[in-house]
């Protein structure tokens, strides 16, 4: 996969368990998608989130910008693989 | 009384093989044996529901006359140990929506009917006196309720377990909003479980029934007890993982979430942002009111709160906790950050016995037409952000004091009396007020709105911030139908349309299995339970099947109710963008919806008004079903 090398964007993975809820913030090269992103991150693709890109939600499949802030929002109601 | 003897499963299959019918009017009750065929095709809950209203209503019938059925009804799965069965459904027209009410309750009551001996209850005609229903071990006995008339469902509940002298039975009861036919009341299960949607309690008061307690002992049979076992231990090795969300907080724990999502809809959908969000968010409630959880029947999960509160506004922990639902219909719709006040307003609710998501709907409608000056001379009047206000609206609908009189009809038919501008603050389909999941975000779970048959309805449907993530159990099963996944977040192409068909047809059958939507079963789990169940070698392909089918049947019975394509669809609101917050600038329009919808109806083999072909019928052996119209 190509990547940007302009830059990073800022993803923050919130997550809710059975053990509580958590952030951790990564800075993930730009120019892949947020799903790409959480797989160069290592994040095991198990969960269901919404992006929220800069203060707008968007698709899983938006393209990350250098700079970019993602906070990504658990889905929580129905269950994950 | 009625001795319905031998009464018990035959041990063989987790159908007891009896459906009980009483007829209110004359008091007549008999036992119907339906061929094991009947189990297959139905498998129970939903689809048992829609088999009677078809076969057993004449069309255009008055939801309140006694002409009306109130189904309640169990699935092939109730009361075994299968986790998330411990479910059923309550059926019936709906006095909101003119359509079809079925809804689901969790808790006890579904498998105690089945091991009191039966499958089903259908219920006819009217109570010349205001009565209760205690069916044991295959014994039915009408019982007089003049003295449980006008008390809460707490309270009702209590005193028939005093009066008849067990701790243990189970009962459907309905509250004050029931009686006086709220047309949005429900049917509550052991005080805090609601068959919540379009009427249903109403429907029960309407037939001068006050409760059913149930208490059963028989044992519930198996095909192939080994086989369930499989499963259970499937979701058992996984379950504090895959549901972690619901052991931490309940639904509770998605309120921030979703508001910061753009999920949320906030001030009756005109605002983007709420601030005071995380105070009634999980993690908030879970310092200030919560005080405990409870669960269903055979349910490790826990998922349900129990809240409590002393002082001023005191909460009682009879009535468990609020939902997400619950919390964002009360909460940001109404602009109340108060949690007391929502957690209050819930508790109002499963007392008086009123469905929460219409209830916090219809109060903030009311409270716009109140901000825009329709309602200037009523007396008492909701205000957005007041949290005492909410709770006297409650206690008003209820009643029907005052402006509750006319709040009790539902929002849509509020506005249809106060006129045209009131028109456009109405969110409903069907007249049936819309969940906490703002179609302008979820594109396609909007167009499920407009299509379900029970009215605007987030559980039988597609859920598009689930479907483009590709972990979840929504793409989990879209891949065993052979489909790609994830999906686009935003819009409905063809892709999600197929996503669509598949989704629904699947929880149309957990609807009718009946099973709790947020364990993450997929169709070789189900293919394993009910061959289980059942006995029967069935496939992921008959699974799908079973589903499409009670979609059909519920498509069905709307057109033989006199609903067109024209009633196919979504309130202003949702094409009008928030100008603020994450989603603003976002919805559909009109012509998008609309195409959506007739790329749907194609690929049901439905045609351009949405009547089912009769080829589309065939291809579900449903041959001998007639349409109206020339579906052909």
């Amino acid at each position: 996969m190509r990547l940007s090398q302009a830059g990073t964007a800022t993803v923050i993975i919130r997550s809710t368990s059975g053990r509580g809820s958590t952030a951790n913030q990564y800075d993930v090269p730009a120019g892949q998608s947020i799903l790409d992103g959480l797989r160069w991150i290592g994040q095991p693709s198990n969960q269901a989130w919404v992006a929220l890109v800069n203060g707008v939600t968007e698709d899983m499949q938006y393209i990350l910008q250098p700079g970019d802030t993602v906070h990504l929002l658990p889905q929580i109601a129905g269950g994950y693989k | 009384m009625i001795n319905m003897e031998n009464s018990s499963s035959s041990g063989k299959h987790a159908y007891t093989g009896k459906i009980l019918h009483v007829d209110l009017t004359s008091g007549e009750t008999h036992v119907e044996q339906p061929p094991e065929a009947f189990y297959r095709r139905t498998i129970g809950g939903r689809g048992v529901i829609l088999h009677y209203l078809l076969k057993d209503t004449r069309a255009g019938v008055d939801p309140l006359s006694p002409e009306n059925l109130l189904v309640f009804a169990p699935g092939l799965l109730t009361g075994t140990v299968l986790p998330g069965t411990g479910r059923h459904a309550v059926g019936a027209k709906s006095p909101l929506t003119g359509a079809l009410a079925s809804s689901e309750a969790g808790g006890w009551w579904g498998a105690e009917l089945k091991r009191a001996g039966f499958d089903a209850l259908v219920l006819r005609g009217r109570a010349p006196e205001k009565i209760t229903l205690w069916i044991h071990d295959g014994v039915v006995e009408i019982r007089p309720a003049d003295h449980l008339w006008g008390k809460t469902t707490g309270d009702t509940h209590e005193q028939l377990c005093r009066e008849l002298g067990d701790e243990k039975i189970r009962t459907a009861v309905i509250g004050p909003a029931g009686e006086n036919r709220v047309r949005f009341a429900c049917v509550i299960h052991d005080t805090n479980r609601a068959a919540g949607r379009s009427g249903l309690g109403a429907v029960m008061g309407s037939k001068n029934l006050k409760a059913v307690a149930v208490r059963g002992r028989a044992k519930i049979g198996l095909a192939d007890q080994e086989l369930l076992s499989v499963v259970t231990q499937w979701i058992l090795k996984d379950y504090k993982s895959s549901m972690g969300w619901a052991i931490h907080r309940g639904t509770s724990g998605s309120v921030a979430y979703n508001h910061n999502a753009g999920a949320a809809p906030v001030h009756n959908y005109l605002d983007g942002v709420f601030e005071g969000i995380e105070q009634l968010d999980g993690d908030a409630l879970f310092e200030t009111l919560v005080r405990g959880r409870d669960t269903c029947a055979h349910c490790p999960v826990r998922c349900k709160l129990v809240v409590e509160h002393q002082g001023e506004v005191a909460i009682d922990p009879r009535y468990g906790g609020p939902e997400y639902e619950t919390i964002g219909a009360m909460g940001p719709l109404c602009m109340v950050n108060d949690p007391v006040a929502v957690a209050k307003a819930h508790e109002l609710c499963s007392a008086y016995g009123l469905d929460t998501i219409s209830t916090g709907g219809t109060i903030a409608f009311t409270m716009e037409c109140v901000e825009k000056g329709l309602l200037a001379s009523q007396g008492f009047l909701p205000r957005f952000g007041d949290g005492a206000g909410l709770i006297q609206a409650i206690e008003r609908i209820a009643t029907r004091q005052g402006i509750g009189d006319l709040m009790a009809e539902g929002s849509a038919r509020m506005a249809q009396t106060l006129g045209e501008a009131a028109v456009e603050m109405a969110v409903t389909c069907r007249g049936q007020e819309l969940p906490l999941h703002d179609p302008r975000l979820k594109n396609a779970l909007g167009m499920g709105y407009a299509l379900s048959a029970t009215g605007a309805d987030h559980m039988h449907n597609l859920n598009d911030t689930f479907s483009d993530n590709p972990g979840s159990d929504v793409c989990a099963r879209l891949r065993e139908m052979g489909l790609e996944t994830p999906l686009p977040l935003f819009g409905i192409n063809d892709l999600k349309i197929e996503a669509f068909v598949y989704e629904t047809a699947f929880k149309n059958f957990l609807d009718s299995a009946v099973i709790c939507h947020f364990y993450p079963y997929e169709y070789r789990h189900m293919v394993d339970a009910l061959r289980a169940a059942g006995g029967w070698d069935v496939t992921p392909a008959e699974i799908n099947q079973i589903g499409t089918r009670i979609v059909t049947m519920a498509r069905l019975y709307l057109l033989r109710e006199g609903f067109t394509v024209e009633d196919d669809v979504l309130p202003a609101r949702a094409y009008r963008p928030v100008s603020n917050g994450p989603i603003a600038g976002k919805a559909m329009t009109p012509s998008m919806f609309e195409d959506a919808r007739q790329r749907y109806f194609a690929r049901m083999g439905w045609d351009a008004r949405g009547v089912p072909t009769h080829a589309a019928l065939q291809k579900l052996g449903m041959a001998a079903a007639s349409p109206p119209g020339d579906g052909t």
